[in-house]
């Protein structure tokens, strides 16, 4: 396009998103390679996890942690940290 | 009118205080420390009701405490020099990006190393990609007067871009000179209370500068867009501002160049020094003019080849360096004199590094060197400092 041509769009064209929380309605996992599974029997609730991970994706329920897989993204941080082995490593799409 | 003496740092503070700039986050550093100072007193004084003089711990964190405050819609200045610039080199972009119209004044200091404190321009032009709005003044008076008119260009819903005000360290900064300081009225008419186009409010959440896709390249051209209609804008501000206060500015500074046979283009308080030359040589009946670039983004296009196509041979002065190329405004003046119908031959000189003195004399040898170049049908690409070292 000659530059000419390109309209200015004024405050449209700031990038600026008006809709508060809109990341909530995405898939921010989408491109995740490995996922973190929960093993309950071996998980003794310390709460390690859910301090770890960097992207507030591990959700506290009265049964432990709950992995929100709309959010996490696979660093696996939860998984290095966890103290009894009730976190694993797993391939997506295996 | 009364004439006051004031140095260039504070004539920028002067700016900021007329301009009743509600947020200004700063760190010192030479010579850019009495302009902050400056405002540190009048501060501490009661001098500037409504304003938060904001000590920070880095410049990296004043721009980016400028970007917070000028993205909940204050009006912001700030100042630095040199090291500092470079170390708010990243958020630069971002206040472009974000589009937020923060006013800088930047007070020239070359580069370590090895450590300089004197001025040359390779702190300012460095952030020429930056997508700021960038200004050059030559004179305290001008240092003043850009301050108030960046404000109005920055701000205008048809550019909102930052603008950085240019001033030579030292030879500026630490100079007094007198200058017409306006009264707070005159300010108010050529510059209302801001009006922000775009802030986050407590009751309007917005996200500014997220990641994006394909989208990036739209964001981005419409920087350069704002940029390039800032041209119009700066035109209509100067009028404006030729009414209220009585000075007149144009996109480029023209000196004697009606029937000039030779141009040396300047940038900043060297053309000061290569006025009183020209007037000199046009005694002795050499026919030179000279172009001060004073708007360097956007870039002056048809301003600047309007007033060098008559010329037969131009010498692009440049106070700055780009290793392993030259001088930074040398290849700018060549392609934009490119598609004119008759090409005058360009030479470049790199002169006043690192503060050294760009004399009179130096201005008439250059002149001469320009006159053997349109001579010979060659020109040259010479550094001017080291003769006599
Ligand atoms: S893998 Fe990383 S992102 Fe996912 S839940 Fe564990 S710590 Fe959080
Ligand atoms: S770190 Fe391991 S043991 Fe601790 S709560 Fe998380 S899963 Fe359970």
């Amino acid at each position: 396009m000659r530059e000419e041509e390109i309209p200015y769009k004024g405050i449209e064209g700031i990038p600026i998103i008006r809709e508060p929380g809109s990341a909530a309605k995405v898939n921010r996992g989408s491109w995740r390679l490995v996922r973190p599974v929960h093993h309950s029997e071996k998980c003794t609730k310390c709460k390690i996890c859910y301090i770890y991970c960097p992207d507030a994706a591990i959700n506290w329920t009265p049964d432990g942690p709950e992995i929100n897989l709309t959010s996490c993204k696979g660093c696996m941080i939860c998984v290095e940290e966890c103290p009894t082995g009730a976190l694993t490593e797993e391939k997506e799409g295996a | 009118m009364k004439q006051t003496l004031v140095t260039g740092n504070e004539a920028a503070a002067w700016g900021a205080r007329l301009v009743r700039a509600k947020y200004i986050p700063n760190f010192p550093i030479t010579p850019q420390t009495e302009c902050i100072e400056t405002l540190a007193r009048w501060s501490a004084d009661g001098e500037l009701p409504g304003t938060y003089f904001d000590r920070m711990e880095s410049e990296h964190s004043v721009m980016s405490a400028a970007v917070g405050a000028a993205a909940v819609g204050s009006r912001v200045f700030t100042a630095t020099s040199s090291q500092g610039l470079l170390l708010m080199h990243e958020v630069l972009y971002i206040a472009a990006g974000m589009r937020l119209p923060i006013v800088m004044a930047t007070i020239s200091r070359g580069l370590s190393a090895p450590v300089t404190l004197w001025s040359d321009h390779n702190d300012f032009l460095d952030q020429r990609d930056s997508g700021w709005l960038m200004f050059h003044a030559e004179n305290n008076q001008e240092v003043l007067d850009m301050v108030l008119q960046a404000y109005r260009i920055a701000e205008d819903p048809r550019v909102l871009l930052p603008a950085m005000v240019n001033m030579d360290g030292y030879v500026l900064s630490f100079t007094d000179e007198p200058i017409i300081i306006p009264s707070p009225g005159q300010v108010e008419e050529f510059l209302p209370k801001y009006a922000p186009a775009h802030t986050i409010a407590k009751n309007r959440p917005v996200t500014v500068g997220p990641p994006v896709l394909e989208e990036y390249s739209i964001f981005r051209a419409q920087n350069h867009v704002a940029s390039r209609n800032a041209l119009n804008v700066i035109e209509e501000v100067q009028d404006d501002f030729e009414k209220i206060f009585g000075r007149r500015y144009h996109l480029v500074d023209e000196f004697m160049l009606e029937d000039a046979e030779l141009v040396l283009v300047t940038q900043g308080s060297m053309s000061t020094t290569a006025k009183a030359a020209i007037l000199e040589m046009r005694d002795e009946g050499i026919k030179v003019g000279l172009l001060r670039l004073r708007i360097i983004r956007p870039w002056p296009n048809e301003a600047v080849a309007g007033a060098l196509k008559d010329a037969k041979a131009i010498a692009v002065i440049d106070r700055n360096v780009a290793p392993g190329k030259g001088g930074i405004m040398f290849p700018e003046i060549i392609e934009t004199l490119y598609n004119l119908d008759r090409l005058p031959l360009v030479s470049g000189f790199v002169v006043g590094l690192g503060g050294n003195p760009q004399t009179e004399s130096k201005v008439k040898e250059i002149t001469h060197k320009l006159m053997d170049d349109l001579a010979a049908g060659r020109p040259r690409m010479e550094w001017n400092d080291l003769e006599e070292i």
